[in-house]
């Protein structure tokens, strides 16, 4: 083994900026005067028609303006007239027998206990509504059952109707990818990711993890001390370490803080799979916290003094259920609050990135010329509630994502199955710019893919569990490659 | 060739203590590059090798596997479902794996990789290490001393950092959240540093709490002076007013009073003394008890030596005739610490509220009488002293109050504290017994049963 070389001088690391949140990447955060319960649900669905509606026209006129018969748009679903062809334009509506309804809730048999939540939704006695303010009409057609569709996908509808009252759909169309800011230059121009470790000539990377799982098992601790030393530069050899210079930020989507208590048969199922003798972390003495959050602290107080950090809340964090969830407080962290560069984000959030430092007379000075990067973060919640919808065989994860970029939509389930916000002027979940990294959380399994559709092109990056997997995904900003670092820790 | 130092230090926790070393916790143990510290525990094993004291290693091997996560994971659910997800599934991407061994499973685990990027020393324990959580533990240590060592001591030690980091951060000693308003001067500090917008209170300097806390705290201070001077002057608690023996003189003091302590207030309790002093020491005395009584820990603590001796004797002398005598012996005396804990005040306070059994308990009650009148007088000076132009509002008030109240602004000031007199002057004496305690009847309690079978004590 040969011995590791020494650094003649300090390492710096590469570092971004965040900018301010534009208008078409708002911010999640729930002011106080939107902190309103008391309106329906429906808003959200009027607000998002009206605002993805005029977006599905133009695609659909693009798309069909060549098919015989000239279709007209119908502005009202009712409107329909029995065997010509036409085009409506409304929010689908996906009536499941199996989906959670609150009625069956209050009318089951409390004596004995509740059944476990299902894994999917869908059967074989689905229907797909299409709706608008109007009222709803029923689709049949064979293309239905090759696209995926869920509940609050805004869709145009080429087809006609039947004699029996329902739509037969002939074609489909979505709004399409919401248009990106030019300024982020094409990833043609760029050369490829360069490999070698002069310090000119380095290439920002982002770091996505997710699911750190604090608490949940002593192996877990120590992958994550492994990732802690990985990450700061002082593990491996000094190419390694060059190379963990150029990560420049962390985001963790969620799932930093394990669940506590059973939390039903499909985890214990997962833990059995591993060849451990503890499962829980209250049996294994060696690394028993009583305050996981304060391991959590420590770890995210060692990275912060290395990295820029951007914490998501996840499904099994402490703070709200219901979608967007709010940024985790600071003070929870400790020490790694006294950092201007660790922040809480919420879920989901926009992060706006230019390379370069921020000077100090407010200017931004980067080596390349201004490139900035949206990034779309999630904690996966969307998307684990949108897989309920479709079977996970022909349908992946990463077909969903991608499907929720052409939707225009992050979370189109989201009043329906999925726990959100009552909003009443806004639906902040449309995507009115395509981001550049779409990060989700707390997914499976990775998968990565480069989405296009014509000029536009977005990184989809489905996160796994570090806990369980050991991924770390590494996002080149200037091509939006990715790499990933896999990090076990045996235990023989 | 292990130095000196390394050498002592692993032996020490090694073979001594018998604990886990990794080389981030010998860097900062011993404040070398964490390079540095890899080579170091790499030759202190070979050295060692075989002899009684070898220590095991634990190794960290990174490179690029020879089966990639991807292709496993494709594997995995090919064996379990047929799906095409290789087709329309996820692009390949270049995959780094770090895994952390034992020394006797470093072979085999070189053999997963196609090519190795580095291998090197994680740790090195006195018994080969089963669990990984144990490698845990050195970390929790060294996070200690980083804590306190500071940014610029890690980076030595080969932490990488961003190029203005050592501005970008905001190193709290104090983790409280700052009240104050964020001024300009935080605000362009902040402009600097990249933290979001949504956070400019957060990133404040401490220096700016520290300052506004100083102001803040007066501000109180000098605004509950100014509240309790008018309303309650002699407190039920004890604390006499000496002021106000002579009640031709005790018109002027309070009035006096809330203007010389007011300004005096500010430049604090100690300057306030010394010019105040020969005018009238129990001016000041009294001031400085309501400012004791007022403030709580700071003040007291802040507060000069003569105020708790001039408090003390304020309670055993009863007569501002008697004060001026008392005074005197009792400032040659060694002066008390003043109290630091409201309890301890509180505590004093009573002590001193019980009063003496002696004909300066009687003079201390008639005393405390004519304050009581005082006291009445003078916010009832606007009501009273002008009893021919009372504003409407306060007539119907004295009305609405009742016969009660009539009967207190109409008579003289005199006559009120005649009525107060003798009230007062029927108070029964309190039996005192041969030992100092007061006398108390003891009395045979006997269990009894009443016809329906309940019992009770009489």
């Amino acid at each position: 083994m040969e011995p590791v070389t020494i650094p003649p001088t300090p390492i710096t690391r590469l570092a971004t900026t965040v900018l301010p949140l534009t208008d078409s990447t708002p911010s999640f955060t729930i002011q106080a005067i939107n902190k309103s319960f008391k309106h329906q649900y429906a808003n959200i669905y009027f607000v998002r028609l009206r605002h993805l509606k005029p977006c599905v026209e133009k695609e659909a006129i693009k798309r069909w303006k060549n098919v015989p018969g000239s279709p007209k748009l119908i502005p009202r679903v009712l409107d329909v007239i029995k065997g010509q062809i036409c085009l409506i334009i409304g929010t689908v509506y996906m009536d499941m027998p199996l989906k959670p309804n609150v009625l069956e809730d209050v009318g089951r048999d409390h004596t004995i206990p509740a059944p476990p939540p299902r894994e999917k939704i869908h059967s074989q006695e689905d229907r797909v509504m299409l709706e608008d303010e109007s009222g709803r009409i029923r689709l049949i057609g064979k293309i239905l059952e090759d696209t995926p569709l869920v509940t609050g996908v805004i869709v145009g509808v080429l087809g006609a109707e039947t004699s029996s009252g329902d739509f037969e759909a002939i074609d489909l169309c979505f709004p399409g990818m919401a248009p990106q800011d030019d300024d982020g230059m094409d990833i043609d121009d760029f050369p490829g990711t360069s490999t070698d470790s002069d310090s000119g000539a380095r290439d920002g990377y982002i770091a996505f993890v997710s699911g750190l799982d604090v608490g949940s098992s002593p192996r877990s601790e120590a992958q994550t001390q492994v990732l802690v030393e990985y990450l700061s530069g002082a593990c491996g050899g000094l190419d390694d370490q060059r190379f963990a210079s150029q990560i420049s930020r962390l985001v963790v989507l969620g799932n930093s803080l394990a669940p506590l208590g059973p939390t039903g048969g499909a985890v214990e199922e997962g833990k059995e799979k591993e060849d451990r003798k503890s499962r829980r972390h209250g049996d294994d003495n060696t690394s028993f916290s009583p305050h996981p959050i304060r391991n959590l602290s420590a770890h995210l107080h060692d990275l912060s003094q290395s990295v820029a950090i951007h914490v998501l809340p996840g499904e099994s964090d402490p703070s709200g259920s219901i979608l967007p969830q709010q940024a985790l407080p600071r003070a929870m962290f400790g020490h790694a609050s006294s950092f201007a560069s660790f922040s809480c984000e919420t879920n989901p959030t926009y992060i706006r990135l230019a390379a370069g430092t921020h000077g100090s007379d407010g200017q931004i000075h980067s080596s390349r010329t201004g490139r900035i990067r949206t990034i779309l973060a999630t904690s996966g919640q969307p998307l684990n509630d949108m897989s309920k919808y479709v079977p996970t065989v022909p349908t992946t994860g990463l077909k969903l994502a991608e499907a929720t970029l052409r939707w225009r939509h992050i979370a189109p389930t989201a009043p329906d199955t999925l726990w959100c916000h009552p909003f009443f002027t806004i639906d902040p979940f449309i995507i009115a710019e395509t981001p550049d990294i779409y990060a989700i959380g707390c997914q499976p399994r990775f998968a990565t893919r480069l989405v296009t559709e014509g000029k536009y092109r977005s990184r989809v990056i489905l996160v796994p569990s570090f806990a369980e997997t050991g991924i770390l995904v590494l996002v080149c900003l200037k091509s939006l490659d990715v790499r990933i670092v896999n990090i076990l820790a045996h235990s023989p | 060739m292990s130095s000196d130092s390394v050498l002592d230090f692993l032996t020490e926790e090694l073979v001594v203590g018998k604990n886990i070393v990794t080389y981030r916790s010998l860097s900062h143990a011993l404040g070398i590059h964490v390079n540095k510290a890899k080579n170091e525990l790499a030759s202190y094993h070979s050295e060692r090798a075989g002899s009684l004291d070898a220590a095991h290693a634990t190794y960290i091997i990174g490179g690029e596997p020879r089966t990639s996560y991807l292709d496993s994971v494709r594997d995995a659910d090919a064996m379990t479902v047929d799906e095409q997800e290789t087709d329309e599934g996820s692009e390949h991407v270049p995959e780094t794996k770090i895994t952390l061994v034992g020394e006797a499973d470093l072979e085999t685990s070189k053999e997963q990789y196609a090519r190795i990027d580095f291998v090197h020393i994680y740790s090195l324990s006195p018994a080969p290490i089963r669990e990984p959580a144990l490698l845990c533990e050195p970390a929790k240590s060294l996070r200690e001393t980083d804590k306190g060592a500071g940014t610029g001591f890690t980076v030595a030690l080969g932490r990488i950092t961003g190029p203005n980091w050592h501005t970008n951060i905001k190193e709290r000693t104090d983790l409280r959240p700052a009240r104050s308003p964020p001024d300009t001067k935080s605000s362009a500090a902040n402009a600097a540093s990249t933290s979001k917008n949504k956070l400019p209170g957060l990133s404040k300097a401490p220096s700016t709490t520290e300052e506004t806390k100083p102001v803040v705290k007066s501000e109180p201070k000098d605004v509950k002076l100014e509240v309790k001077e008018e309303p309650a002057k002699p407190k039920p608690s004890g604390k006499l007013d000496f002021s106000k023996a002579k009640p031709a003189a005790s018109d002027s003091k309070p009035k006096v009073e809330p203007a010389e302590s007011s300004p005096a207030s500010k430049p604090g309790p100690k300057s306030e003394l010394q010019p105040s002093k020969p005018k009238n020491k129990l001016v000041e005395r009294k001031s400085t008890l309501l400012k004791l009584s007022d403030s709580e820990d700071e003040e007291s603590t802040r507060a000069p030596v003569k105020p708790p001796t001039g408090r003390t004797e304020s309670n055993s002398a009863p007569r501002a005739t008697r004060v001026a005598a008392i005074s005197d012996d009792e400032d040659d005396e060694a002066p008390k610490p003043p109290p630091t804990t409201k309890a301890a005040y509180k505590k004093i306070k009573r002590k001193a509220a019980v009063p003496p059994d002696s004909d300066a308990e009687k003079e201390l009650r008639a005393m405390m009488d004519i304050d009581d009148d005082h006291v009445t007088k003078v916010p009832r000076a606007a009501s009273i002293s002008e009893p021919a132009t009372p504003p409407p509002a306060t007539d119907v008030e004295m009305e609405d109050r009742g016969p009660e109240t009539e009967p207190e602004p109409e008579p003289e000031p005199g006559r009120a504290p005649a009525a107060r007199k003798a009230q007062r002057k029927p108070k029964k004496v309190v039996p005192v017994g041969r030992n100092g305690l007061r006398k108390r009847r003891v009395v045979k309690s006997r269990t009894t049963m009443d016809g329906k079978g309940y019992v009770g004590a009489s």
